[in-house]
């Protein structure tokens, strides 16, 4: 288990260096003048001098490369142009919430992902089962953004019970009063993914022998369904939840810009707006940490489950 | 099992009483406004982004002038009354007594407004601002409440769009000092009728009611700005309560606005859109084929297709009520008739349309994209080929500086101030902003002694000579001005500038 894990977090380095070298190639791959886009027409050429050695576009491409990758491994991400502070810092701030609000909608959607498949399992071939998964396709095949604005639509704007936008005013209470949303929205498309998973994953289960000899024990069915069988039936979703966590990360953009809460996703596509080079660098390079990071545990997770995948 | 019950009972109680706190608990002293996107500085020397920076700046600072409520008319503000000397350089204003900056940052004096002036001009100070100020020389302190702008040439703006605008407002000079300019862009200090509260993670940006404000102070206790960027949501957050003013979308503006609980209005924007002929390049440096364009292209068409019909057609690049407005003369084709429009063409080398194949370059964005396509139908209809190209920003502004296109569209900030909106079409402008690559000597000289005096009716006249040089030479089509759509609860009053711009001090409650 040792050796797989070193291994897999040696394969971490390649990655996170291809990434950084894409995200250093920006401020070259954009077409047009830096200065122009950025700054545009009421900039002096003072400001569009000190816009470019800001962004390394003084030196040669191979010397910026290097010192960027010198503050990286210092932990300096640069400085925002727009918002005069470390982009480290701009983004420490607002990481928790995308943290908070990935790690919500993951619950949400293994808790009503399992219950679902768990019913649909039991009622196996029944009209009910049929409901069921038609509900787990339909979640399954809603784009983040789409629940978002039908949740806004319907809970906020109609019945008015849940907050359409913000984090609230700092209680626990008000936090995740504004979290329900937005979380909801976030695991629809997760939720019905691990619906489908888990009943398949439990029929294949309830099919084996070992259930069988269970059941000619006289043991209670409530006991073999949610004692023996889930109990083997849930391995394979623990170990797609990490990847799922990378996916949600992704669906988390959409979910901060309409539920207008600070975040990871919101704070680079406003970056992307500003055309605020280093703090889109730093925030992208953030997310593929994180995104790693989760993959690592999926493949530590398969493998911990999974003893096979280890001799791989 | 019974452990694992209890657990999911306990979040589903805690999820429960969430639910049971009211949402939109929005106190009745206190407004939420919804603003376009992030405030990006709140120091007006350094203003990036005046849909966002100015409604906050405005609501904390105060300037020597300022514009009358509702108008573009400037009146006395922080100064009590100033007076010019003869040959126009030398302003001594006579400041108010007695007004306080917030947080206990002391009296305002002759010294703040030097301070605030001339750190905008300073070498160091790469502000953005100077060339508001750009015929400053110095301000001198002449006592505590007189203090004199001596400037190198008479200076046209310095009325009408310096002065009451950010570049004018005064920051505390000890707040400045004391924190450095980077944490005063997020600790404003200024003599305005709200004091800065906080700018939290979310970015919202709270205001407090400066009870101590020199003139009538403002109704509501507070006021919170916050940056909504997708105009959906807005009209969502407007409709669950969440906010008081947001702007709706076209689409949606006439369901919105008809309901009970909602008021909305229409405001041109201040700025202006236009379509451009690039002038200095094959075909369409000939001048004949650009009549021709101008009967060809129909902007009201455009205003229909891709505003709804919801935004005035732009004769000027001035909004009706500013200094210089002259009405460019509408080409309309059914005024003159097909034949003559054929007649043109023939003239200018292409009969029948035939052969013409014209380059236009515009953004990748849907509502550009659907004027290309409109323009290009339009053209269509007399056999001239248009090829659309829409691209990103970076792209489309080398496309435009070094000419390689033979129409385009654009929108342009404008100011209040007529020298800064027509400074894009000088020849200096070549190969950066001049859109129309045409050159005009004689455009150059009116701008040129526009710009150097405060003789309003002077300017006037020279602003209305460069728009008649512009429409005989055919440059281009004044298409709108884009449209501002406020609306807000119908238990609040607001005021806004002509631009649409809300002013929060003047909010008032409607119920009352």
């Amino acid at each position: 288990m040792f050796i797989y894990i070193t291994k897999r977090l040696l394969w971490v380095i390649p990655t996170i260096l291809t990434v950084l070298l894409l995200l250093f190639s920006l401020s070259y791959l954009l077409p047009g003048d830096p200065a122009d886009i950025i700054l545009g027409p009421r900039a002096t050429p003072e400001m569009a001098a000190e816009l470019e050695s800001r962004l390394g576009l003084d030196n040669p491409w191979y010397q910026s490369y290097l010192i960027y990758l010198q503050n990286i491994i210092k932990g300096d991400l640069g400085t925002s142009i727009f918002r005069d502070r470390s982009v480290l810092k701009v983004i420490l701030d607002v990481l928790p919430y995308t943290v908070i609000l990935t790690l919500a909608g993951m619950g949400l959607a293994v808790f009503n992902g399992i219950s679902i498949g768990l019913l649909a399992a039991n009622y196996n071939n029944s009209y009910f089962e049929k409901f069921l998964t038609m509900l787990s396709f339909i979640t399954a095949s809603t784009p983040t953004y789409i629940a978002g604005v039908l949740l806004i639509v319907v809970f906020s704007v109609n019945f008015n019970l849940l907050p359409s936008i913000g984090i609230g005013d700092g209680g626990l209470l008000d936090s995740i009063h504004h979290l329900i949303g937005p979380a909801l929205a976030l695991s629809v498309g997760w939720t019905g993914y691990i619906a489908r998973l888990t009943r398949s994953s439990m029929l294949e289960t309830l099919d084996q022998e070992f259930i069988q000899t269970e059941k000619s024990f006289g043991i209670p069915r409530y006991y073999i369904l949610y004692k023996y069988a889930l109990k083997k039936a849930i391995k394979p979703i623990i170990a797609v939840i990490g990847l799922g966590i990378g996916r949600l990360l992704g669906g988390a953009v959409f979910v901060e810009v309409i539920f207008n809460r600070p975040g990871l996703g919101r704070l680079i596509v406003d970056s992307v707006n500003e055309r605020d080079l280093p703090l889109v660098r730093g925030g992208v390079l953030v997310a593929a940490l994180l995104f790693v990071v989760a993959n690592l545990i999926a493949d530590i997770s398969y493998a911990y489950f999974d003893p096979r995948i280890k001799q791989k | 099992m019974l452990k694992n019950k209890y657990i999911y009972l306990l979040i589903i109680t805690v999820l429960c009483l969430g639910l049971l706190t009211n949402p939109a608990a929005a106190q009745d002293d206190s407004l939420n406004i919804a603003i376009p996107g992030r405030a990006q500085t709140l120091d007006p020397a350094y203003l990036q982004r005046v849909l966002s920076d100015w409604p906050v700046m405005n609501s904390i600072f105060n300037g020597l002038v300022k514009y009358k409520p509702g108008t573009f008319e400037v009146v006395p503000d922080l100064a009590e009354e100033w007076e010019i000397s003869e040959d126009n350089t030398e302003i001594t204003f006579q400041l108010k007594k007695g007004i306080q900056f917030h947080k206990g940052y002391g009296e305002f004096t002759a010294e703040d407004v030097k301070f605030s002036f001339e750190r905008i001009i300073a070498e160091d100070a790469n502000s953005p601002e100077a060339q508001s100020f750009i015929n400053l020389e110095r301000v001198e302190v002449i006592n505590q409440y007189t203090v004199k702008l001596i400037l190198t040439q008479p200076m046209g703006r310095l009325f009408t769009s310096t002065l009451p605008f950010n570049a004018g407002l005064i920051v505390s000079k000890k707040a400045v000092e004391e924190m450095g300019r980077e944490k005063f862009a997020s600790n404003p200090i200024g003599t305005g009728p709200y004091v800065f509260e906080e700018w939290d993670v979310n970015n919202n940006i709270t205001l407090k009611r400066n009870d101590d404000y020199f003139e009538v102070g403002a109704e509501y206790g507070e006021i919170v700005f916050m940056p909504m960027s997708d105009p959906t949501s807005q009209e969502l957050a407007l409709q669950s309560g969440e906010i008081d003013i947001g702007q709706l979308t076209l689409d949606n503006f006439d369901q919105i606005s008809q309901m009970e609980e909602f008021e909305a209005e229409i405001y041109p924007d201040l700025a202006i859109q236009y379509v451009a002929f690039n002038t200095s390049k094959e075909p369409l440096n000939n001048k004949k084929l650009r009549e021709a364009l101008r009967y060809i292209i129909n902007p009201e068409e455009i205003l229909i297709g891709a505003f709804a019909g919801k935004a005035e057609r732009a004769n000027s690049i001035l909004l009706e009520d500013m200094t210089g407005y002259w009405q460019a003369p509408d080409f309309k084709l059914e005024d003159v008739g097909e034949d003559y429009v054929w007649n043109l063409l023939a003239e200018a080398g292409y009969p029948e349309g035939e052969g013409l194949e014209l380059e236009y370059v515009t953004d990748a964005n849907e509502e550009r994209r659907l004027i290309g396509a409109l323009i290009q139908d339009q053209l269509s209809r007399f056999n001239i080929d248009l090829n659309i190209e829409a691209l990103e920003v970076g792209p489309k502004i080398d496309r435009w500086q070094d000419g390689s296109y033979d129409i385009t569209y654009a929108r342009f900030t404008n100011t209040v101030d007529p020298g800064y909106n027509f400074q894009w079409n000088l020849s200096e402008q070549l190969g950066k902003w001049n859109l129309f690559h045409w050159s005009n000597k004689e455009y150059d000289n009116l701008w040129q002694e526009a710009e150097t005096t405060l003789d309003s009716n002077l300017r006037a006249e020279n602003y209305k000579k460069m728009q008649q040089l512009m429409n005989d030479d055919s440059i281009g089509i004044w298409v709108t001005h884009g449209v501002k759509t406020p609306a807000w609860i119908t238990e609040i009053e607001p005021v806004f500038s002509p631009d649409g711009v809300i002013l929060p001090w003047l909010i008032s409650n409607s119920e009352e």
